[in-house]
């Protein structure tokens, strides 16, 4: 069997099935409406407590979602919208970064030409590197393994949002940190969640960090890895922190602890 | 004009029939045709002939469904024309990526039994995709029938491209394992 043969056998499927999928939908699934009434809904009630209080909005809607082939969850983070003007480090050069990728891309490369990525030696660098004021760095005992600076942009090459994750280790626990800034040329929700190929049920809790701020937390039934995941996710000064753990059921107690600490730093 | 209307000229011989048919689904086949070719006038030429075998068939041939009879038509005219124009060079429609892909699935090598094989084949493909979430069995469909770019599959499932991406991997995979437990081999 080739790829030809998949391709030509695919000529015998159900005509009716071809012209659904020929034809452009005339509603979205019934989950995405939700999800964008409760957006909005959402929207308009952070606005209003922002105008009330002038502080950053915070997480919004949990969203389960699971299907034959992946489970997983969204969440709707009410962050702010940077100007850009608020990157002051070399990520100005970015934009340009951008448009040469978007020129130069393939209609075969796997790479996203609006994406561009670069490894730092440590988080501090690649803070300096964004130089925003409002982003937070972490200082505490896990050992710091690797950083990640992943910028989006639009077709122009104007940054959309920043996306700085360090993954760190703690005896046998894995953890990532990240920190999502948006700006203003960012016109999408803000959803962030996690989906996995395994069959695992999520349950979502929340805590207040010692700073009164709230920290939404979801953790996983085990995969067959036998690891578990928990994610915890808070707004500061606008910014998205989030912390993803994969730890042993036996190690359970200590990654609880270690993002109770994680939020109250980040918060 | 509706689908039965266009088919009573064709029936009747009525060289209206072509125009008919071109205003109507003009679009649909090119769409078609230039996912495959990506040259603008290779998918003209491809479509054109489309409208030639659709005449040369009807009658006697009667389709239950025209457009996707003409749409079957494209999509194998523009598939043996991209296979003739890349067996020299590499195309630049969206084919060769998407038999890359479909390509990952698989190990090579034919079958003494090839027919028979096609045949199963086809019937284990359309078991799966019976399987499947609308939207999912959708997206299948607009990337291996279509070859829709991941691009467009994006922006009409309201999705990133890296979720298509993602989606469409995770569904190979799960083809790849419907295929094997059913003893094809991959």
């Amino acid at each position: 069997v080739t790829g030809k043969d998949l391709y030509e056998a695919l000529d015998d499927i159900r005509e009716d099935w071809l012209l659904d999928a020929g034809t452009p939908p005339n509603h979205k699934k019934r989950i995405r409406i939700y999800l964008l009434v409760a957006a909005c809904l959402c929207l308009l009630a952070i606005g209003a407590a922002a105008a009330k209080s002038g502080v950053g909005a915070g997480l919004l809607q949990l969203i389960a979602v699971e299907d034959d082939s992946e489970t997983g969850y969204d969440l709707l983070a009410g962050t702010v919208r940077f100007p850009t003007g608020a990157l002051t480090g070399e990520i100005r050069e970015v934009p340009a970064l951008i448009r040469q990728q978007i020129k130069e891309h393939t209609p075969y490369s796997s790479r996203l030409p609006n994406v561009w990525t670069q490894a730092f030696p440590s988080a501090a660098e690649a803070r300096d590197y964004i130089g925003c004021d409002a982003l937070r760095g972490l200082d505490w005992e896990p050992t710091e393994a690797q950083t990640t600076l992943r910028v989006i942009g639009d077709r122009r090459g104007r940054i959309q949002s920043v996306w700085l994750e360090t993954a760190y280790r703690s005896g046998e626990i894995r953890l990532q940190a990240s920190s999502t800034l948006r700006t203003e040329h960012d016109s999408g929700e803000g959803r962030i969640g996690h989906r996995t190929t395994e069959e695992v049920d999520f349950t979502e809790s929340s805590f207040l960090t010692a700073n009164g701020a709230e920290c939404r937390v979801v953790t996983s039934t085990p995969m067959e890895s036998g690891y578990l995941m928990m994610d915890g996710h808070l707004v500061t000064d606008g910014v998205l922190y989030s912390l993803h753990l994969a730890y042993l059921e036996a190690d359970a107690p200590q990654a609880e602890e270690l993002l109770h600490r994680w939020a109250d730093l980040m918060s | 004009m509706d689908d039965e209307e266009i088919l009573r000229l064709y029936w009747a011989r009525d060289e209206a029939a072509i125009p008919a048919t071109a205003e109507k689904y003009g679009g649909y086949c090119t769409a078609i045709a230039r996912n495959i070719l990506g040259d603008r006038q290779d998918a003209e030429e491809c479509v054109n002939d489309t409208w030639l075998r659709a005449w040369n068939a009807i009658p006697p041939h009667r389709p239950a469904v025209l457009a996707a009879f003409l749409g079957k038509i494209t999509r194998n005219l523009a598939f043996n024309r991209s296979q003739y124009r890349t067996a020299a060079r590499r195309g630049s429609g969206n084919l060769p990526t998407v038999l890359d892909e479909l390509n990952e699935l698989i190990s090579g090598g034919d079958s003494p039994e090839q027919e028979l094989q096609n045949r199963e084949l086809s019937a284990a493909i359309e078991e799966f995709l019976a399987d499947l979430p609308r939207e999912k069995r959708n997206i299948f469909i607009c990337r291996y029938w279509y070859t829709d770019s991941l691009a467009d599959i994006a922006a009409r499932f309201g999705m990133t491209e890296g979720a298509v991406a993602m989606t469409l991997h995770r569904l190979r995979q799960k083809l790849r394992r419907h295929l094997t437990e059913r003893g094809f081999p991959l």
